[in-house]
């Protein structure tokens, strides 16, 4: 053991000879909670950066949240985050940098080039979510809602599932949004976050992008019901509203789910099937509902759902959009890989026909009739 | 001992290659061969490893030099040992030289390469250099504190929403290509930890049973498709390729809503930490044991507590120096030529010892029914 | 024959005269004289009284004083071989009678009683421990453990004034080659004196520098009487309450005799507590300093804004911070044991309440600090065993000091160190830690460990 020995006092001399770096408290670093890239104002500049940082305080239950936005020009994101380093007193610290906004204007720049540096960099989680700001970043990230206690929390809470569960807001993280760039058949969607009033902000739209770049917006409407077609979903409550006639009433629905098959049945015809299917009882009607008419319920249920599908797919397909991933389902089909993309892309999917099923399984009318 | 303990260093070589260099070939072949060559690196690993458990059994508590010492003229015996030693250095440079890079890029950035360096190596060393039941029971101890929590991050990774299977089955319609020899020599790397038994077999006195052996090469193959599939789910199967570290990525991605870290990367890198220190330890207990095999410890009692010490911290100086002199892309490079080299040489070592328990069973049985006759 | 036991008076009156409590007497009666030496010290007064003097003055002849001497259960008579002064130290006083010579125990037991057990307590099981006298001891083991095969042996040890160390084992389980080991240890002790088992502890360990024990302190019966049934060798030394248990490996120490008196569910539920505990008091600290000052990306945004708004008017950096408050706490206990029972909640309430409250309000330290300390200090007090309590209140010091420098990473080397250590401990031959310790027993048990 006499060796043991000598071996501990070498670890402890290399200890106390070589080290004392890489030590920094964390009150003497400055967490970077929020990432927001937008359009320069200056013509020769191809980013402005802007960091949300958070200021702590000692007291987090009483305190309101308090940051400082800092804001840079410059060629490149790593030259902005430099010369932002040069502005403050601590360290910038983006473990914590749970949200990355891009401002409207920004997306149509190309997406691989602008996230190239968070996902080299080690530290950026690639659990952030990402999003899209309009009409940009920096209106979006100064936005604070009275309810926040820690510096965009409220984001956090939306995006992460934990607070308020909305079926507008699909949640993209970083290596999501990057794997959806790269991949053929499967494009990338941005939640869209819009100021609302002084200190509130919603979420309901997807902006769409695929390999050529940004493509547009999906509506609220549609992307209440291309939600669940994502395989990452893990929101199912919404609520389905049926007019008909001078009747209105609408649906709260407890579970939704999404699914969808490609087939192709003869060389050159793809058939998606959609199959959807909700669980729910009556919210809210301006008739009496009895109890046996809930079967007759649930097929206008059906039929409306149908309807907004159909709307929601047509939109996609029109566009060539694939965010839902049509595409890699009908190549992961495919054993002959040769030139299965271009035939998707080219002729496959732009003549695809839908074939939507809806199971509405409505299970009562509410506390009263 | 208990054959347990056999287990315990297979599985520590299945963990400890999914950080390092064997993702990273597999991925690079993914469109041309790999998942062919994880079906047939695990059927033939499996053979290869049950042949030699069965050649090992004539030779109860014995270790390879000692077999060779009875069996083979000295020169022979000389150049293999000393092969061998260089490959089991090696493995374990390997190993430490990557991990050590990991940590600086992504645990420690601030701390020098070589100083990390210089701690695991004085910390391997030190665990190195004791008796081989010893280096066992800490085998035992760590594995069974760690690997609970990998298992737990593999099954919360698998059953996350993210894990895009649509992106797996993709990659499987690639499945009829002939195998690409790097990725079979990276999925065989992942079975090899039976080759340690060239050491460890002086501890275990009984019979191994190989009937459940079968079972290790389904296990294995759970972890290379594991190895495999999981970065494809959670990169899709372009963006895969663009990592240098797969697996990190991977970790990085996975998310864990209401543990108490939400990052699991920092657990699983902290964790890999230890299995990646245990493998070096494996392969340098190994290394220094066919040292001795080599040049048999000096009689006088000082110089025998300072002799293995003196074989390890060679290992460290040559560790260390060569970690200064490559980088990331040299050491991927090395990696994969070792790699290359390595199946062929197992192969060479298995059949050796399978000629040489013929030959002895040949000889004891000639001997008994000489025996017999007279 | 005469000349011989007036020889040996002659010689004992020149020892032990000047010594005020010896006591050299010459009782008279009408047919003989008899001399009686010993030490008042040592011997029981009331029983001389009775047992020697009365039945002197009452019987008629010097034969049948003799005889009744001789028939009395504690005496001997005088061989050669004798050590008589030896024999009066011990407590024997030495009776010459005409020709004869005897040696009669007279002892006087002081702290025969046992005490109660105060250092392993439990709450359902024996309350008592053992006592500073080594026949009850002796005595209480033999009414725990009524089995032929316990034997018990005396090694007198080779220290300048001897002492002798007895052996207690079970001949059916114990282990030759420890048993073996042991007594050659013994063989081995030098120094002057030897007053407490803690001291043969220290003694039996060959290394110079140690850290874990890896032999037992114990009080408890019980514990003793199942450790016996285990194999293990006790060893006793006359004068303290405690016994030596040894071989010890790791598991001993983090288990209480409450273990096997609890319910199957509640005591793996505590046993799990314990390793928890250990766990805590091992790494919290180092993970204050790993997670504020390396990696503060380990834990969620809110926790890490909460800990920099607490450390904000910290001046120091938090290894500084951290060592500060253990230090403080390592003294709070230390005073709380060293002072008297009655002061001690004071000083623990004065030190523990006013002090972190102090220190908080004053800036010097965060809040999640305080929390943190006393989590540790809770959790170390779970070990059962103090000796390993102790063990790993030191070792602490090491994992945070390698993770001052190497952050998370020094954390995990740490423990993989410690973990290290322990398996190439080993007690007598006995591997100090492994898992699955039922196993690898019978493994043990049949063959030698070989050092390969």
């Amino acid at each position: 053991m006499k060796r043991s020995r000598l071996l501990l006092l070498l670890i402890v001399a290399n200890l106390i000879i070589l080290s004392g770096c890489g030590f920094k408290d964390i009150d003497k670093r400055f967490f970077v909670v929020n990432i927001g890239i937008d359009k320069p104002d200056n013509e020769k500049q191809k980013y402005k950066v802007i960091l949300k940082l958070a200021i702590p305080t000692g007291e987090v239950k009483s305190g309101n949240s308090e940051f400082i936005l800092v804001e840079q020009e410059a060629r490149t994101i790593a030259d902005a985050v430099r010369n932002i380093k040069s502005k403050v007193d601590k360290e910038l610290d983006f473990s914590q940098a749970k949200v990355i906004v891009i401002g409207e204007k920004m997306l149509e720049q190309d997406m691989l080039d602008l996230t190239d540096w968070m996902i080299r960099r080690r530290d950026i989680q690639k659990i952030a979510y990402m999003a899209a700001g309009v009409p940009d970043a920096r209106t979006v990230m100064e936005i604070k809602p009275k309810s926040e206690r820690l510096p965009s929390n409220a984001l956090f809470l939306t995006f992460g599932g934990e607070g308020s569960e909305s079926i507008f807001t699909i949640t993209s993280f970083l290596f999501d949004f990057r794997r959806r760039l790269y991949e053929k058949g499967l494009d990338a969607f941005l939640p869209v976050i819009e100021p609302v009033g002084e200190d509130l902000f919603q979420v309901n739209k997807l902006a769409i992008l695929n390999p050529e770049g940004f493509q547009g917006f999906l509506s609220p409407q549609d992307t209440k019901f291309f939600h669940p077609l994502v395989s990452s979903a893990h929101i199912r409550r919404t609520n389905v509203t049926v007019q008909q006639g001078d009747w209105d009433f609408v649906i709260d629905v407890g579970e939704i789910k999404g699914s969808f098959k490609v087939k192709e049945s003869e060389k050159g015809k793809v058939k998606i099937m959609l199959n959807y299917e909700i669980q729910g009882i009556i919210e809210e009607s301006t008739r009496n509902v009895e109890s046996d008419q809930l079967g007759e319920i649930g097929a206008i249920v059906e039929k409306e759902m149908k309807r907004k599908i159909r709307h929601m797919l047509s939109s996609l397909q029109k566009n060539k959009w694939d965010p839902a991933g049509f595409g890699l389902e009908y190549m992961a089909q495919r054993y002959d890989n040769q030139g299965e993309w271009d035939d998707w892309r080219e002729r496959l999917y732009p003549n695809a026909t839908f074939d939507v099923q809806v199971k509405a399984n409505i299970l009562g009318t509410g506390f009263t009739h | 001992m208990k054959t347990r303990y056999i287990y315990y260093i297979i599985l520590l070589n299945m963990l400890s290659n999914v950080v390092a260099h064997v993702p990273v070939i597999l991925i690079r072949h993914r469109f041309d061969g790999a998942v062919m060559a994880i079906l047939v690196g695990s059927i033939l690993s499996t053979g290869i490893a049950m042949v030699f458990f069965k050649s090992l059994q004539a030779f109860p508590q014995q270790d390879f030099p000692e077999i060779l010492k009875q069996h083979t003229p000295s020169w022979a015996r000389f150049t293999i040992l000393a092969y061998f030693i260089i490959a089991w250095f090696f493995a374990g440079f390997i190993t430490i030289a990557s991990y050590s890079d990991i940590t600086v890029r992504f645990i420690n950035p601030d701390i020098s390469e070589w100083q990390t360096d210089l701690l695991f190596i004085l910390i391997v060393i030190f665990l190195a250099n004791s008796t081989t039941k010893q280096v066992l029971y800490i085998l035992e101890i760590i594995l069974v504190v760690n690997v609970p929590l990998i298992i737990l991050i593999f099954i919360h990774g698998l059953r996350s929403p993210y894990m895009d299977w649509t992106a797996v089955r993709q990659i499987l319609t690639y499945a009829w290509n002939w195998p690409a020899w790097d990725a079979l020599a990276a999925t065989t790397y992942i079975f090899t930890g039976y080759a340690n038994m060239v050491i460890f077999h002086r501890v275990f006195s009984q019979q191994i049973s190989l009937r459940w052996f079968p079972l290790v090469g389904v296990v294995g193959l759970l972890n290379l498709a594991t190895t495999f599939f999981l970065p494809i789910g959670y990169h899709g199967t372009e963006g895969v390729g663009s990592y240098i570290y797969p697996w990190i990525a991977t970790a990085d991605s996975i998310r864990m809503e209401l543990g108490p870290v939400e990052r699991m990367v920092f657990v699983f890198l902290l964790l890999y930490l230890s299995i990646s220190l245990l493998s070096t330890l494996v392969h340098w207990h190994v290394g220094l044991k066919l040292v001795q095999g080599i040049l048999p410890s000096p009689s006088s009692s000082k110089n025998k507590t300072w002799y293995p010490l003196l074989v390890l911290c060679s290992f460290g100086v040559l560790t260390l120096v060569a970690d200064l002199l490559f980088n990331e892309v040299n050491l991927y490079n090395l990696s994969v030529w070792w790699l290359r080299l390595r199946l062929p040489s197992e192969i060479l070592l298995v059949l050796l010892l399978y000629w040489i328990a013929r030959k002895v069973k040949h000889e004891t049985k000639s001997t008994s029914s000489a025996a017999d006759r007279r | 024959m005469y000349w011989k036991s007036k020889v040996l008076y002659d010689a004992l009156w020149e020892q032990f005269h000047p010594s005020q409590d010896a006591k050299l007497q010459i009782s008279k009666n009408e047919y003989e004289e008899i001399r009686l030496v010993y030490l008042k010290s040592l011997t029981d007064e009331a029983k001389i009284q009775t047992l020697i003097l009365k039945p002197f003055y009452e019987l008629v002849s010097e034969e049948d004083f003799s005889r009744y001497i001789r028939s009395l259960p504690n005496t001997s008579g005088y061989q050669e071989t004798d050590n008589l002064a030896k024999k009066i130290l011990e407590g024997n006083l030495i009776l010459f009678s005409g020709l004869h010579v005897f040696i009669i125990d007279v002892k006087k037991a002081v702290n025969n009683a046992a005490t109660q057990a105060s250092v392993e307590n439990v709450i359902q099981g024996p309350q008592y421990g053992f006592s500073e006298n080594i026949e009850v001891n002796l005595n209480l083991i033999r009414h725990r453990y009524p089995q032929e095969t316990l034997r018990i042996e005396v090694q007198v040890l080779n220290t300048q004034i001897p002492q002798s160390v007895y052996l207690v084992y079970d001949t059916q389980f114990v282990n030759e080659d420890r048993l073996q080991k042991i007594k050659e240890r013994l063989g081995k002790i030098k120094g002057k004196t030897l007053q407490a088992v803690g001291e043969l502890e220290q003694k039996l360990n060959h290394e110079k520098i140690t850290l874990f024990p890896t032999s037992m302190i114990t009080e408890r019966p019980d514990r003793v009487a199942l450790n016996l049934s285990q194999g293990k060798v006790a060893l006793m030394v006359n004068g303290t309450p405690f016994l030596l248990l040894a071989p010890a490996v790791f598991y001993d120490f983090m288990s209480s005799m409450e273990d096997i008196y609890q319910s199957w569910g509640v005591s793996r539920f505590i046993i799990l507590l314990r390793y928890f505990g250990l766990f805590i008091s091992l790494i919290l600290p180092s993970m204050y300093v790993g997670v504020t000052s390396f990696n503060p990306e380990l834990f969620q945004v809110q926790l890490a804004l909460s800990i920099a708004g607490s450390r904000v008017g910290v001046p120091y950096p938090s290894y500084l911070e951290v060592l500060f408050m253990l230090v403080m706490m390592e003294l709070l206990t230390e005073a709380s044991i060293r002072l008297p029972k009655t002061i001690g909640s004071t000083a623990t309430t004065v030190g523990g309440l006013i002090l972190g409250q102090a220190a908080t309000e004053a800036g010097l330290v965060s809040n999640i600090m305080i929390i943190l300390v006393a989590a540790v200090a809770i959790s170390n007090f779970v070990i059962p065993i103090n000796a390993m309590g102790f063990a790993l209140r030191v070792s602490k010091y090491f994992v945070l000091l390698l993770t001052t420098f190497y952050g998370l990473v020094g954390m995990v080397v740490g423990m993989i160190f410690l973990t290290g250590y322990l398996c190439k401990l080993d007690s007598f031959g006995q591997p100090y830690l492994r898992l699955f310790l039922g196993d690898n027993d019978k493994d043990l048990f049949n063959d030698k460990e070989t050092v390969s």
